[in-house]
C-alpha cells in the first residue's frame, strides 16, 4: 500500500476536496473549468476505488478459494 | 553587446531565454522573483539537480536582456533540442514519468507544476530531463493541478493512441502544438481503452467533462482539492501511464542487418572505415541518417561524440533507444525522422519549434546504405539529396551503393527503372557541386562504395 492510498482511506473524501484555496496561482497557462471539475470529481472516484478494492479483493478470493494476501490488499486501485 | 530573445519563449511572462554573445541565457522576472527563491531556498532545485531530473543553471552576474530582470541564469547547453513527434514510444513515456516524478517531487517541497508541456522535457543522450526552470510555482493549499488538462493532451492522449492505436499517430503533436485535444483523442481511441480506469478518467471521462463545463461561468479558484488528493491524482497518472505499451511489429527495417548482402568482412570493413574517417574529422557532433538501430552510430558516441541516430521506423528507434537506455550511453540519442518529410518549423511565426535543418549542421552526417532509398525509393535526385546533405552537415561520410546492388534491385522489383542518372559517374557530379572530396574507398567483398565529403 502506498502512503497516499493509506492517507487516501483515513480520510473521506469531503476532507480530501473541501480545503479551502488561499489565493489564485500565477500559471501561464488556461487549466480549463471542465478539467478542474473533473479533477475534482476524480478525487472522490479514486478514494471510492482505494476504500472497495480490498474489500473486492476478499470477496473475490472468497468465491475463488484463494487466499486474500495483506499485499494484495495494499496494492494501489487506481488503474 | 545585444542580446536576442529566443523566438521559441515568450508564452510565460515568468521570464524568457535569450543569446548574448553566442551564450544563452534566462532572464528571471521580478513577477516570479517569489517563485524562483523558494525553488532555491527549499532545496527543490537542488534535489533535481542531484537526480538529473533538471537542466542545471549559474546565476550570472550579467545585465538584463529587457526592462529589469530578478536573476540572469545560464542553462546547461544541450547538444541537441528534439520534440515529441520524433520520439520513440519508450522515450515519450519516460518524458510522461519524468514530469510526474518531478511534480511529485516538488509538492515535497510545497511546490508544483504550473505547466506539464511534452516540449519542457529533453534527453541528454538517453537520459530525459525538464530544461524549463521557471515552470514551478509555490504550492497554494487547496489549488488543484493547474497544468493537469496540459499533461492529459501532452502525454496521456499521444500515448494511449501510440498504444492502442497506431504508433505513428505521435505525429498528431505536429499539428497539434498544445497537445491533442482530448475530444479527438476520445473518438480516434478503441471503445476497449474505457476499460482501463486511467484512461476512462482521465481521458474519456475528462473530454466529457470539458464539453459539458466549456460554458461554466464557475469561477476556477472556487475548485479545491487538499495536497493529499493531489498525490493521488499524481499516482493514478502514473498508473495509466505505466500500463500503456506497445508491442513492437515485424517492421522492414528490424531485421535489415540480417537481411543484407553484406558478408562479415565488409561489415567489419565499413566499420573500419567510418572509425577511421571520423578518427580523421574529430567531429564535436554526429547525425547518422538512416541509422537503423545505430550499429554504426555507436562508432561516435562510444568516442565521446555527441551523436543523434535517425531512422524513419519507430521500431529500429525504439529498440536503438532501449539499447542506449540500458547502457546508460551519454552520447546517443535515438530520433524517428522522415528524411524525406523532416521536421518542419512550426508554431508561431514559424519559429516556436525548429525545423530539423535549423537545429544544425552537425560537424559530421553519416549517411550509410541511404543513398538509394532517397534517390530511387522516393525519386529525389542526386544533386537535391547532396544540396540537402550539404545544409545538415560539414562532413559527409556517405556510402555509394550501385544500381547492381541486391538492394537496389529490391527496390526496382517492381517499377520501371527511370533513373538514367543513378550511377556512379553521376553520384561523384552532383556531390561534387556542394562538396570537396576528402576521400574514398571500396567496401570489401561489395559493390559498394565509401565517401568521405567535405563542404
Amino acid at each position: 500500500m502506498t502512503r497516499n492510498s493509506l492517507a487516501a482511506r483515513a480520510l473521506p473524501p469531503a476532507v480530501l476536496v473541501q480545503i479551502p484555496a488561499t489565493s489564485k496561482a500565477n500559471a501561464h497557462i488556461d487549466p480549463g473549468s471542465g478539467s478542474f471539475f473533473v479533477q475534482m470529481s476524480l478525487v472522490g472516484l479514486l478514494y471510492a476505488g482505494v476504500a472497495i478494492k480490498p474489500y473486492w479483493r476478499r470477496t473475490k478470493a472468497f468465491l475463488t478459494g484463494r487466499r486474500s494476501t495483506p499485499e494484495a490488499d495494499d496494492e494501489s486501485s487506481d488503474s | 553587446m545585444s542580446a536576442s530573445r529566443h523566438p521559441s519563449s515568450f508564452r510565460d511572462p515568468s521570464g524568457f531565454l535569450f543569446q548574448r554573445g553566442g551564450v544563452l541565457l534566462r532572464q528571471i522576472n521580478p513577477s516570479y522573483s517569489a517563485h524562483y527563491d523558494r525553488l532555491i531556498e527549499s532545496g527543490l532545485y537542488e534535489a533535481l539537480v542531484k537526480r538529473g531530473w533538471l537542466v542545471p543553471h549559474e546565476e550570472m552576474d550579467e545585465p538584463a536582456a529587457a526592462n529589469v530582470a530578478h536573476r540572469v541564469l545560464k542553462p546547461e547547453r544541450l547538444p541537441f533540442v528534439s520534440y515529441p513527434y520524433e520520439w520513440s514510444f519508450s522515450q515519450y513515456r519516460d518524458a510522461a514519468k519524468l514530469t510526474l516524478d518531478i511534480q511529485e517531487l516538488a509538492l515535497k517541497h510545497g511546490m508544483t507544476l504550473k505547466d506539464a508541456s511534452a516540449y519542457n522535457i529533453q534527453f541528454l543522450g538517453s537520459r530525459p530531463l525538464l530544461i524549463d526552470t521557471l515552470s514551478f510555482e509555490i504550492y497554494r493549499v487547496g489549488r488543484p493541478w493547474v497544468a493537469y488538462r496540459q499533461f492529459c493532451q501532452h502525454f496521456l492522449a499521444p500515448l494511449a493512441l501510440m498504444s492502442y492505436r497506431d504508433i505513428r499517430l505521435s505525429q498528431l503533436m505536429r499539428s497539434q502544438i498544445d497537445g491533442i485535444p482530448l475530444d479527438l483523442a476520445d473518438i480516434l481511441l478503441p471503445r476497449r481503452a474505457r476499460l482501463r480506469f486511467g484512461l476512462l478518467s482521465h481521458l474519456f471521462i475528462h473530454a466529457k467533462g470539458q464539453s459539458k463545463m466549456a460554458h461554466s461561468k464557475r469561477d476556477a479558484a472556487s475548485y479545491k482539492v487538499s495536497a493529499l488528493a493531489l498525490n493521488g491524482l499524481i499516482s493514478s497518472l502514473r498508473n495509466a501511464v505505466s500500463n500503456l505499451g506497445w508491442k513492437m511489429p515485424d517492421s522492414e527495417w528490424g531485421s535489415y542487418y540480417e537481411d543484407t548482402n553484406y558478408t562479415a568482412a565488409s561489415a567489419d570493413h565499413k566499420a573500419k572505415l567510418v572509425s577511421g574517417m571520423l578518427d580523421e574529422i574529430e567531429p564535436s557532433s554526429v547525425w547518422d541518417l538512416g541509422a537503423n538501430d545505430g550499429r554504426y552510430s555507436r562508432l561516435a558516441s562510444s568516442r565521446g561524440v555527441h551523436t543523434v541516430a535517425f531512422d524513419i521506423d519507430p521500431v529500429v528507434v525504439e529498440k536503438n533507444y532501449l539499447q542506449a537506455r540500458a547502457s546508460k550511453d551519454p552520447n546517443l540519442l535515438a530520433l524517428r525522422i522522415d528524411l524525406a518529410n523532416p521536421s518542419p518549423a512550426l508554431g508561431w511565426d514559424h519559429r516556436e519549434r525548429s525545423s530539423l535543418a535549423d537545429r544544425g549542421p552537425a560537424d559530421a552526417v553519416l549517411a550509410l546504405a541511404l543513398v538509394h532509398h532517397l534517390a530511387i525509393g522516393n525519386n529525389v535526385p542526386l544533386g537535391r539529396i547532396a544540396a540537402f546533405l550539404a545544409r545538415l552537415g560539414s562532413n559527409l561520410v556517405i556510402e555509394w551503393v550501385p544500381k547492381s546492388d541486391s538492394q537496389v534491385q529490391r527496390l526496382l522489383a517492381s517499377r520501371e527503372d527511370v533513373f538514367t542518372e543513378y550511377d556512379e559517374g553521376g553520384f561523384v557530379r552532383a556531390f561534387g557541386e556542394n562538396f570537396r572530396m576528402k576521400h574514398s574507398e571500396p567496401i570489401a567483398e561489395s559493390e559498394r562504395v565509401l565517401y568521405w565529403l567535405q563542404r
